[in-house]
């Protein structure tokens, strides 16, 4: 073996490392990117349901303006921070919504007619999928964030991620407990 | 492996076909070989491109499953839905088996075109966080690739299956044409060549389903570890694992030892017997208490 061979295939080796590491950097972000935007779907989902349960409630509950109110706000706040796209935001405002539709299902408790209403059960039992689903889509985020993480911070993975400047990402608070519809008696 | 096989044929076609008199055997069989190689091999390429594709058809078929939509059992569509949405794959098809004992299984070559089956009995007997538990099972096994290692045994275990067959027919029918016939000199070494050719067969008869089984033990502990951590919830999977082994025996699937293996809990009949002491080696599954003590230490 001559000393230009050694040379050229230690240099082969080296490109080569980098561009094998810089594509599974790449498509491990990629996958953190669609697992994103899956949250932000099933987000969609909840939000899209709401309008119809403020309008059934309304009909019954007509006292309750100040909580409809409250769910209404939640919601438009929760989508303007799903369109900003910003995970904090994001979570906080999810968390918010969460909130205010439980204190809709907690009032429900008073109001026999309105509990026993078809659409209203069927939309209840939707909300509490619909949370379900965004839990899970989660869950995928925070799997898919993991892998992407570790690769960036492990060595030898962690030169190339610095030197092109992949930074690690947050995870998703994710509640173990599945959120059950609160049994609220008066 | 399929070279192997057909050589062995054509040899043992060629002692017993009538060839023996006047032709050296080995020489007419390997004449014998390279005419029929290329219909065998494209004959058993045909086969497994039929059972890889079609194969998940195939055994839902078999196992009399039916597919439903979201409104025959929005409960069980939804946990399935979001353990597809949780693990990053399409949602499965989703198939009934209408038999009042209770198993699952899934199928498929790739996770993105998969089925998960389950019988009416299982639906009807498990709380919402158990049935979760089981769907979670199968995902791993989805997720795993082991529908796909699934397949392909099936596959190649069904192939070994039908050349077996076909040559001790062949066998059997040369012998009763030598019987006419005056050969008294290859008579002797037919019949040792036959118990060669047979105990061959046995053994990798044997092999496969050795390997099959084994395969598919090892695998059902790491369905449930999967499962355990997609639901966060050992304890589920174990309740609905002892649910389950009240009765699990599905009888459309006796006699399928293939489709078994793939089942959450062994469908078929469980014999008392003397011999339950070597039943390990054939067991598609291991012990539920086993598995059950895995379980509870991720609890």
């Amino acid at each position: 073996m001559s000393p230009t061979l050694i040379v050229v295939l230690v240099l082969l080796g080296v490109v080569g490392f980098v561009v094998l590491t810089y594509n599974g950097l790449i498509s491990l972000r990629n996958r953190v990117k669609e697992a994103l935007s899956d949250i932000g779907v099933q987000q969609k989902r909840r939000h899209n349901l709401i309008p119809n349960l403020v309008e059934t409630v309304k009909g019954y509950a007509e006292h309750e303006a100040g909580t409809l109110q409250q769910v209404t706000e939640a919601r438009t706040a929760a989508m303007s921070a799903g369109e900003a796209g910003d995970l904090k935001g994001m979570q906080a405002a999810e968390n918010m919504l969460s909130g205010a539709l439980k204190s809709i299902f907690a009032l429900s408790e008073s109001y026999p007619d309105l509990k026993a209403n078809q659409n209203f059960l069927q939309l209840q039992d939707e909300l509490v999928d619909a949370e379900d689903k965004i839990q899970a889509a989660r869950r995928f985020y925070n799997n898919n964030v993991q892998s992407f993480n570790t690769k960036v911070e492990q060595f030898p993975g962690n030169l190339i991620a610095n030197a092109f400047k992949f930074e690690v990402y947050d995870f998703f608070e994710v509640e173990e407990e599945a959120q059950a519809v609160p049994e609220v008696k008066f | 492996m399929i070279a192997t096989i057909t050589m062995l044929t054509c040899v043992a076609i060629s002692y017993y076909a009538g060839y023996g008199v006047d032709y050296d055997p080995l020489m007419a069989s390997l004449e014998m070989f390279l005419i029929v190689i290329p219909y065998i091999t494209v004959g058993a390429t045909v086969w497994v491109m039929i059972a890889l594709l079609g194969g998940r058809k195939i055994i839902l078929a078999f196992a009399g499953a039916k597919p439903i939509k979201k409104a025959d059992a929005p409960e069980l569509y939804r946990i399935v839905e979001n353990l597809a949405i949780q693990t990053g794959i399409p949602t499965p098809k989703i198939y009934i088996i209408e038999d009042e004992s209770m198993n699952a299984f899934a199928t498929g070559y790739r996770p993105e075109n998969s089925a998960v089956a389950i019988t009416r009995g299982l639906l009807n007997q498990l709380e919402k966080t158990e049935l979760e538990a089981v769907m979670a099972h199968e995902f791993g096994h989805i997720l795993h690739r082991d529908t796909r290692i699934m397949l392909i045994a099936v596959t190649m275990v069904g192939m070994i299956q039908l050349m077996a067959e076909l040559i001790i027919r062949s066998v059997l029918r040369g012998m009763s044409r030598s019987s006419n016939s005056d050969r008294k000199g290859s008579g002797q070494a037919a019949l040792i060549l036959f118990a060669v050719i047979v105990a061959i067969w046995f053994i990798s008869f044997l092999g496969a389903i050795f390997v099959q089984m084994g395969i598919s033990r090892r695998r059902e502990y790491m369905a449930d570890a999967e499962s355990a951590h997609l639901t966060r919830n050992p304890g589920a999977l174990v309740s609905a694992l002892q649910k389950i082994s009240k009765d699990a025996r599905v009888e459309v699937l006796d006699g399928k030892r293939t489709i078994a293996a793939m089942c959450i809990a062994d469908p078929l009949e469980q014999k008392k017997s003397f011999f339950d002491q070597l039943s390990g080696l054939f067991a598609t599954h291991p012990p539920i208490k086993d598995r059950v003590s895995a379980l509870e230490a991720f609890a």
